[in-house]
């Protein structure tokens, strides 16, 4: 079992399967070794480790993903934004969690965690307008009208202009 | 991703691109009162930022580009190039980026569908030898076919080979429709107005330099051959493209299809789904849609495929009923064929079929139980029910005498009956004068109008099984024949009768033989007729060049000719009419001629017409001797 401390002082005990899809923490144990020290989690919350742990309980057991098969998924690429039913469900959370997930899981290094968080945030910008775009980032044209009939068309890089 | 040591040190920089290190200062202001649902996103470390932006089609990352000045600072520029290929990376087999292109230039040509001229939405090709869209208005101005470039005397003198560097390849058939083409003219060469206005402006300026011209055409040339690869490697690409999402497409709506259907099957339309036409499910939007079916998206359109079923079924209960209900009304058809053989009041069986007790007979008995002309009542019954009719059609036909001038305002049923009132149909002859009793049994004035849907889809179904629609239904069937109700007047006064009380039975029992004595001639003899006939022939007189008004004389029985005309007349009542073309003869003659004439053998239908009138022999010392029948 491995105890983690979160930033609000909050302690979890899990399984070691579970919480080794974590490679910040799986390196953490293989570097100290068989310890009953707690793991500090000073950027997670217990709120978001609770959540985060949901997501390792449910993914146990599951291969982690290999540098080569990284790499691999690199060269082929065409990713897809496709997310399992269970993992559409999981990260159906507000705007804060779904960022302090996303957060998290590049901080505790869960590849497949921040996938799931980036393609959710991929899914909500595809096929929107740039006036979607703002009201999705709650912030305000600051193009002029003459401006934005001109970025239409000027697509050189902003050096070659 | 970071390294796990790396990943140890305490707190992640997490503002970067609004961080005051980030190449535009000016931090976007936010909207008063609302809250976007991804509003915290920009705050986040680049990293992640790349991480997401690399899930996206490059045409995200050109409107994300065009959101907000901070966003495209950050985007427009060089550094961020791999953002864009990662983006590229994203589309399946896509070409990188041509030479002389930037990569959001690439994005935009490629996937934005404006019109580079006026901005004009849904340009959906791509001309890539001029790296543009243009929609049908602006590729008319700024393209143009070669062959109508020799009007232009800016062009004209330039040399043909700076013709060839303007002109467009690749699949042209799509913009060659804008412009106007011959038929001998399949495959056009367009040129590019704007693209040979500018080669024209570089050439003029060292046209006198034969060497360096001649040294400019060929690197123009060479640069146009290696564009010339790029259109084409383009346009395939898009060809395989349009081809890979179409059949991507109808993989996923078929798969999708089957999910909902195996669904749909599951929660119990099963035999609904057996016996629909599956199209119909197949069309609906919330089908035929090119995304998966998963758990969540069936919850959210379950309720209104469900309701869809409810449709199904209660369509297909519908459809079993009225198929049942036209069976029933052939047999019903067949019932009142057999109760009106013998009996000399008929009425329409589609206003039959809508009267108690034979609708709820035809259309409230259960589909289970079979209907046969025992299930409905005896035919004495029918038959009051046929004299009921009757007397309400017969009160319908006062309204219809009042609308003529001729008809004192105060009538009522009993003027019906008179001698002078005669009806016309105006579907078959309208000059053919009807009397009241023929009138509510005149097919013509039942005959179903061809492709016509009524107001209410009942009526539809139901004129459409009987072939024929209620009695003078719409009201403009039938109309009062004033010329007859004129001309049997006249022959009432000639008989010393009353026009305003002598009834039509009154004057047939009467029978009187009237001579027309406007048409009795020394050389043809006496033109003679019975009432009924008098009446249509004083309406000949008056659309023929007769005198408009003729003498009657009646017969008299001690008239030597009397009895004569008397036999002729009622020995020869067979006189039949062609319903086609409305020739006269008798019986053998008509069926020859509706054989010949018409090609009818199965469906001849003749009309025993009034007596038609006789000549009647001169007396002896008189004129001719010959009988002359019509």
């Amino acid at each position: 079992m491995v105890l983690l401390v979160t930033s609000d002082n909050e302690q979890f005990t899990t399984e070691k399967d579970i919480v080794e899809r974590s490679v910040l923490i799986k390196n953490m144990l293989e570097d100290v070794g068989e310890s009953d020290q707690p793991i500090p989690l000073p950027n997670v919350s217990s709120s978001v480790l609770k959540k985060v742990l949901e997501y390792c309980e449910h993914h146990r057991g599951e291969p982690l993903p290999t540098a080569d098969s990284e790499q691999s998924q690199d060269e082929t690429r065409k990713r897809t934004t496709d997310i399992s039913e269970w993992d559409q469900k999981f990260i159906t959370v507000d705007q804060e969690m779904l960022f302090e997930i996303i957060l998290a899981a590049n901080y505790l290094d869960i590849k497949s965690l921040l996938d799931v968080g980036c393609k959710t945030v991929a899914n909500m910008i595809k096929g929107k307008t740039p006036e979607e775009i703002r009201k999705l980032f709650n912030i305000v044209n600051d193009f002029t009208p003459e401006e934005e009939a001109q970025i239409k068309k000027e697509n050189e890089w902003a050096e070659d202009r | 991703m970071h390294s796990p040591q790396e990943s140890r040190e305490p707190q992640r920089k997490r503002v970067c691109l609004r961080c005051p290190t980030s190449t535009q200062s000016s931090v976007p202001q936010k909207r008063t009162g609302k809250t976007g649902k991804l509003e915290r996103m920009p705050s986040l470390p680049l990293d992640i930022l790349f991480e997401i932006f690399g899930h996206l089609h490059p045409l995200d990352i050109l409107h994300l580009a065009q959101s907000t000045r901070e966003m495209r600072a950050f985007l427009m520029s060089r550094s961020s190039a791999f953002v864009w290929k990662q983006a590229r990376s994203n589309v399946e087999a896509l070409p990188d980026c041509p030479p002389g292109m930037s990569e959001p230039q690439y994005a935009d040509l490629l996937f934005c569908p404006r019109c580079h001229y006026c901005g004009a939405s849904k340009v959906r090709k791509v001309i890539w030898s001029t790296k543009t869209r243009a929609c049908p208005a602006c590729f008319k101005k700024h393209y143009v076919r070669a062959k109508d470039l020799g009007d232009n005397a800016r062009f004209t003198e330039l040399p043909q080979s700076l013709w060839k560097l303007a002109q467009i390849t690749g699949n042209i058939i799509h913009c060659a429709s804008y412009l106007p083409i011959t038929s001998r003219d399949t495959r056009p060469k367009i040129i590019s107005l704007d693209q040979l206005d500018a080669l024209a402006n570089q050439y003029i300026e060292i046209k006198d330099q034969a060497l360096r011209a001649e040294k400019w055409l060929a690197e123009m040339q060479s640069d146009r051959d290696v564009w010339a690869e790029v259109v084409e490697r383009m346009e395939s690409w898009q060809g395989e493209d349009a081809e890979r999402r179409s059949e991507r497409n109808s993989v996923i709506r078929q798969r999708r299809f089957d999910a909902i259907v195996h669904t749909l099957s599951a929660l119990g339309w099963k035999e609904e789904i057996e016996e629909m036409d599956l199209n119909s499910l197949r069309r609906h939007t919330l089908v035929n849609r090119t995304e998966d079916l998963t758990d969540r998206a069936w919850n959210r359109i379950m309720p209104r495929l469900v309701e869809f079923m409810e449709n199904v079924r209660s369509n297909h209960r519908e459809a079993i009923r009225l198929q049942n209900i036209s069976v029933r009304r052939r047999i019903f058809s067949q019932y009142i064929d057999f109760c009106t053989f013998n009996y000399p009041v008929t009425a329409p069986v589609s206003e039959l079929s809508v009267m108690e007790p034979f609708r709820s007979i035809i259309e409230d008995t259960p589909v289970s139980i079979s209907l046969t002309m025992h299930s409905f009542p005896q035919p004495h019954f029918t038959h009051d029910v046929l004299q009921q009719w009757h007397n309400v059609k017969k009160q319908e036909l006062v309204p219809i005498m009042k609308k003529s001038a001729l008809v004192p305002r105060d009538i009522d049923t009993r003027h019906i009956d008179l001698a002078t009132t005669f009806f016309c149909c105006n579907r078959h002859d309208f000059s053919e004068p009807i009397g009241q009793g023929k009138i509510l049994a005149h097919p013509g004035a039942i005959s179903r109008r061809k492709m016509q849907i009524e107001d209410s889809p009942y009526l539809t179904r139901l004129f459409d099984d009987f072939r024929q629609e209620f009695w003078n239904y719409r009201g403009d069937r039938v109309a009062f024949h004033e010329p007859a109700f004129l001309a049997a007047r006249s022959i009432l006064v000639s008989c010393g009768l009353n026009p305003e009380s002598t009834s039509a039975r009154e004057m047939d029992v009467l029978d009187p033989l009237m001579e027309c004595a406007s048409c009795t001639s020394s050389k043809d003899g006496r033109l003679v007729m019975t009432w009924r006939r008098g009446v249509v022939h004083a309406i000949d007189h008056i659309s023929s060049n007769m005198q408009p008004s003729p003498t009657w004389v009646m017969m008299n029985s001690t008239d030597p000719d009397y009895v004569y005309a008397s036999i002729r007349l009622h020995a020869e009542p067979a006189s039949f009419r062609c319903d086609i073309c409305y020739k006269s003869g008798n019986e053998r003659f008509i069926m020859e001629h509706m054989k010949e004439s018409h090609s009818f053998l199965q469906t001849m239908r003749v009309h025993r017409q009034p007596h038609v009138p006789v000549r009647a022999p001169i007396l002896p010392g008189g004129h001719s001797g010959y009988l002359v029948c019509w």
